[in-house]
């Protein structure tokens, strides 16, 4: 006998909450209800390893009328969704003992240099974590962090948190990346189950987590008083971590009620599939508010992935040392694909209507960022930024935009503004916001 | 490394003793165990081979290991796969098993399995005539000796029928020549032990022909089992719940949880930490849990527990010994990468671990214990990057005989060696001197050795021509290696940094550059070293070259040759930073092992994951004696482990 696997999983929901719609006002966080419609601000980094080159980005002229160079031929719809802002510099990196992969990774949205000699980790805090602090307990999910299985070079052992993190927390540590969507749809959407259970027993099983997790919360609290201040503040980040989970326990089960859940993805799904169902799953944690920060490493720098399915059959961090031939077209064709794929998710944002009758681009900070421009020479400035979206928070977009001698702390520091937060400096070098408008 | 060279050669008149005489030692953070910790820990304290960790975010190594306790940060997310991992692991230990047997089938075309390439031929199969696999996810209810088979029928080309590869989880555990036609498929079965839960079944089609005429079709995945049923509870919970608690009542119940808790912990409880925990079973049989839901409730609060997550070690202001336990721990996770078995705690509960010849005896015992593998996986897996074999990508054009058993192959060559000399008393020094050579037939194959052994066999060979010393080793030179060609660069830099811990920075910000070889115009090294000659490259390539160029005579997947990519002669002649003059494999090795360096740098990475933290100031003068007692004793890796485990960094906590 043969049977067929249910990998289909059987979503808890109410009778009441099988009609999907989504931003009904009950879900949206207490903050967000008003008499008017209204629509979070949110933020999407994108990020390519080992550089992106420039010259098949950058339009020739400035403005409005700009001309979609090669990497861009597929944004013709979206173009005027889209901004190319070019010549900015990874100051930061530049600033750091040596650019090399991992310094100027480490600090690509820290706009902090790095000491990899150092026996510590010492990122500084990146601009995504900057906002989920502000933004802690709103949502389900205060940031999610996701990558790719690709493999990397990295530092024969030595600190190689610095190769494979683009978001650190408060304190220098690394906020670490889910690369299974599977695993994400899990955390989006709950725990898997294959048993019908009542609602009386969900509300049990939720009690006696809730239960669990007080009691490990008192007895870290207890140990910590009993440690150094170093030790304690491990112990700290154990707290957040229960706490995190708490507020996702209250929060979730009404965010994911109203929502309609997406196909489960498989379990083992290769890399262009993988772009695929996590930008899917973007959209729909946007789309249900389960969170409003998330960041996306399409790779770990000195990435060693195939882009086979494009006829790229050399790693990318060996294409990206070449800047002429054969493996430099290769590597331009790998980057073609990636940059097409951020096409598709700000396609995506465009498509999907938001909560106050715009679309979730209108009110998203998408922006895709590389470590380096040239990869072969490891250079950290003249980079091509893509920015698309965030119309409703005053951004004009369709735009070249240059800025010479401009670099990434004060992009970032748009960015924190953008998303609300009353600040005035981020980085080593934030200080001037850059008018978007 | 020049302070321990100076020590060495000034012997150190601080007498300090390596017994345990109080004396300034660095602090050690506070460790979080990693995944390979978490999971060896999970299967000790709970008879399981569950490896909840494969969903953890990844460990970051620090310092060259993953263990190092500041490079073990805690994340939200980490924390939530911590809760999920307790909620399967106690579901699955309290689970009971019925007498049913699953038999679980995939159709090929039922879009469930995921291909890589290839496409539906005969209507339900899944047809290859690339290298390509085919991938399905099983969910199995009970664990246990199950069937794995494939329903395949094939073509060949040239003779030679079609080859698959059957993977369970990235492990190989079939190989067949599918000799099948499309009219009868065949049903190819391994046996596999599986764990309750998510199995990945892969089928690879591992010999495509070069006209694409030779093909491998796949009809079905079937996985059957358990073949011999578990009924009712299973051992692991026999000796876990050991007494019924529905009769015995509370003093069964609270002796399984003072047990359960002391081993999870690791140490004994304090009274106050039992009433804490029988406390917590109370709190679930007023929430109307009934006995068995509040006992997992409260092992579950164990393992989430930060004393359950992290190896908690008594603080103190000022330096102090530590506790018998303590010591117990840092032995067993520096050992085994998990947690003490009961032997190892009874010394601590009689305080032989607090003298050095109790310590010795416990280290001597440790080692000889299968768990002390550990010890290669994640020591020499790191250490000689062994690890690195996974993610080695050779490009198949370049060298068609690569595939997933040359990998294999090469990973058992150099886990035999490293069990050799961590575990089994070979010198350290002749992990670079040994004539001594491990080889299976393919390697025999690939070193151009005459195989007179079985199909499966591994033996120890002397007089492989070109052979012996870990840099001769088809698995290390393939991780030191671009997927087209070896890499002079990374051998170089590899050796200086590794084995003489003389680490050379990363190149400058013009520097990373690289060159397409260009035909007729020189030797690769003759263009390499032409896009090096300037004075600020040669700072740093003068002294990793020469090491790399010694072993240009082995290509990217360690094959031997005389004639490089071009065709050029290649040319292996060079002179080492130390001035010694080398031509060959066999003498940059020795010229390694003679190094000064060497000595001292094999200590240092010892130390440093024994420790958990590179050596500190404080720790000079110790190190300096553990080194000569290390010389003296001839290299064991046994005496070094014995100086460390004597020394005051591993005996004492530092002040805070």
């Amino acid at each position: 006998m043969t049977r067929k696997i249910n990998t289909r999983r059987m979503f808890l929901k109410s009778a009441a909450a099988t009609v999907a719609l989504p931003f009904l006002h009950s879900a949206m966080p207490r903050s967000a209800w008003a008499a008017e419609p209204v629509a979070p601000r949110r933020l999407l980094y994108w990020f390519l390893p080992n550089g992106i080159w420039p010259q098949f980005l950058v339009p020739t002229t400035d403005g409005a009328a700009w001309d979609l160079k090669r990497s861009m031929a597929s944004f013709e719809d979206i173009q005027s969704r889209v901004s190319v802002l070019s010549k900015l510099e990874n100051l930061a990196a530049s600033q750091a003992l040596y650019v090399n992969h991992d310094t100027a990774t480490a600090s690509v949205l820290t706009d902090v240099p790095v000491d990899i000699y150092a026996n510590e980790l010492n990122a500084g805090i990146s601009v995504d974590q900057k906002a989920a602090v502000h933004v802690a307990g709103v949502t389900p999910f205060p940031s999610i962090q996701l990558g790719t299985n690709s493999n990397h070079i990295g530092a024969f052992g030595n600190t190689e948190a610095y190769y494979t993190h683009i978001s650190w927390g408060p304190g220098g540590v690394p906020v670490p990346n889910m690369s299974s969507p599977k695993n994400l749809f899990d955390r989006m959407f709950g725990v898997s189950t294959d048993e019908e259970l009542t609602e009386a027993d969900i509300a049990r099983r939720t009690a006696t987590r809730s239960s669990v997790l007080d009691r490990v919360v008192g007895r870290t609290q207890t140990l910590s008083g009993r440690l150094g201040s170093d030790d304690r503040r491990k112990l700290d980040q154990y707290l957040t971590g229960i706490r995190e989970l708490e507020t996702r326990i209250s929060l979730q089960a009404d965010a994911a009620a109203q929502c309609e859940t997406p196909d489960e993805p498989p379990s083992d799904v290769g890399f262009q599939a993988n772009i695929q169902m996590m930008s899917d799953l973007i959209k729909v944690a946007f789309e249900c508010d389960l969170t409003r920060i998330i960041t996306f490493m399409l790779g770990p720098t000195t990435s060693l992935e195939t882009f086979d399915f494009v006829g790229v059959t050399t790693d990318h961090h060996t294409l990206s040392h070449y800047n002429s031939g054969q493996y430099f077209d290769n590597y331009i064709t790998a980057q073609d694909w990636q940059i097409e794929q951020f096409g598709n998710m700000v396609r995506s944002l465009a498509q999907t209507p938001d909560a106050d009758g715009t679309d979730l681009l209108a009110n998203t900070w998408a922006c895709q960022v590389s470590e380096f421009s040239d990869g072969y020479m490891h250079r950290a400035d003249d980079l091509a930024i893509l920015l698309a979206g965030g119309e409703n928070g005053g951004i004009v977009q369709g735009q070249h935009r240059r800025l010479p001698g401009n670099h990434l702390g004060n992009l970032h520091l748009t960015a924190l503004q953008y998303f609300g937060i009353d600040i005035g400096s981020f980085g080593n070098n934030g200080r001037d916001p850059i008018f978007l408008g | 490394m020049l302070s321990f060279l100076l020590l060495l050669s000034c012997q150190n008149n601080n007498d300090g003793g390596v017994g345990i005489a109080l004396v300034d030692v660095a602090p050690k953070e506070l460790h979080r165990l990693n995944r390979v910790e978490y999971d060896n820990t999970v299967r000790d304290l709970l008879y399981t081979d569950f490896r909840p960790s494969k969903d953890f975010p990844p460990d970051d190594p620090v310092n060259g290991f993953d263990n190092s306790a500041a490079g073990l940060p805690m994340s939200p997310l980490l924390f939530e796969m911590y809760e999920k991992s307790a909620d399967q692991i106690l579901d699955d230990l309290f689970a009971l098993r019925d007498e049913s047997i699953e038999q679980i089938g995939v159709q090929a075309e039922d879009g469930i399995a995921v291909p890589s390439g290839g496409t539906v031929i005969s209507e339900t199969a899944w047809g290859f005539n690339t290298a390509d696999s085919l991938t399905a996810t099983v969910n199995v209810s009970y664990g246990g000796d199950f069937d794995v088979s494939i329903v395949a029928f094939g073509q060949e080309a040239e003779g030679v029928p079609p080859r698959a590869e059957l993977f369970v989880d990235g492990v190989l555990v079939g190989v067949y020549d599918v000799v099948a036609g499309p009219a009868s498929p065949s049903v190819y079965t391994a046996d596999v032990e599986l764990m309750a839960g998510l199995h990945n079944v892969q089928v690879y089609f591992a010999n495509p022909s070069v006209d694409l005429e030779r093909v491998l079709a796949i009809d079905a995945f079937r996985v059957f089992g358990p073949k011999v049923p578990e009924v009712g509870h299973t051992a692991a919970y026999d000796k876990i719940v050991f007494c019924d608690p529905g009769i015995g009542g509370f003093d069964c119940s609270n002796s399984i949880l003072e047990t359960f808790a002391t081993r999870a912990w690791r140490r004994p409880l304090a009274a106050d930490e039992l009433a804490w925990i029988l406390d917590t079973f109370q709190l679930g049989l007023q929430d109307q849990l009934d006995v068995f839901e509040a006992l997992k409730m409260t092992m579950k609060v164990i393992l989430l527990s930060p004393d359950f997550i992290y190896r908690f070690e008594q603080g103190g202001t000022d330096a102090h010994l530590l506790s018998a336990h303590e010591i117990a721990n840092r032995l067993s996770y520096f050992l085994w990468s998990s947690m003490p078995d009961e032997d190892l705690m009874a010394a601590a509960e009689s305080g032989v671990l607090l003298t050095e010849e109790g310590r010795n005896e416990q280290v001597a015992r440790m080692l000889l214990d299968p768990r002390a593998s550990a010890l290669v996986s994640n020591f020499a897996g790191q250490w000689w990057g062994i690890r690195g074999l996974d993610e080695v990508r050779p490009d198949t054009e370049v060298y068609p005989d690569f595939d997933e058993h040359l990998r294999q192959s090469m990973r058992v060559e150099l886990e035999q060696m490293a069990m050799d000399h961590l575990l089994f008393g070979r010198p350290m020094t002749e992990m670079l001197t040994t004539d001594e050579v491990w080889l299976d037939e393919r390697l025999a194959e690939l070193y151009g050795s005459a195989w007179a052994g079985g199909h499966e066999e591994w033996k120890q060979i002397s007089g492989t021509a070109y052979r012996g010393g870990l840099l001769t080793t088809a698995g290390w030179l393939a991780v030191q290696a671009h997927p087209e060609r070896g890499s002079p660069v990374s051998r170089g830099k590899w050796v200086l940094d590794q084995l003489l811990c003389a680490p050379i920075p990363p190149p400058p910000p013009d520097g990373g550059m690289a060159e397409e070889p260009v035909e007729a115009q020189g030797s690769i090294r003759d263009q390499d070293e032409a896009l090096r000659a300037d004075e600020s490259c040669q700072a740093c390539h003068a002294q990793i070259d020469p090491i790399g160029y010694a072993l240009d005579r082995y290509d990217g997947i360690g094959e031997y040759r005389t004639v490089d990519e071009l065709g050029y002669p290649v040319d292996t002649s060079g002179v080492l930073d130390n001035g010694h003059a080398v031509d060959s494999a066999d003498q940059l090795q020795m010229a390694v092992a003679n190094d000064p360096r060497f000595v001292p740098c094999v200590v240092e990475k010892a130390w440093t994951y024994a420790l958990g933290r590179p050596p500190a100031p404080e720790d000079d003068a110790y190190i300096a004696r553990i080194t000569a007692d290390f010389v003296a004793g001839d290299h064991q890796f046994r005496t070094l482990v014995q100086r460390i485990t004597s020394s005051p960094a591993f005996l004492m906590g530092g002040a805070q």
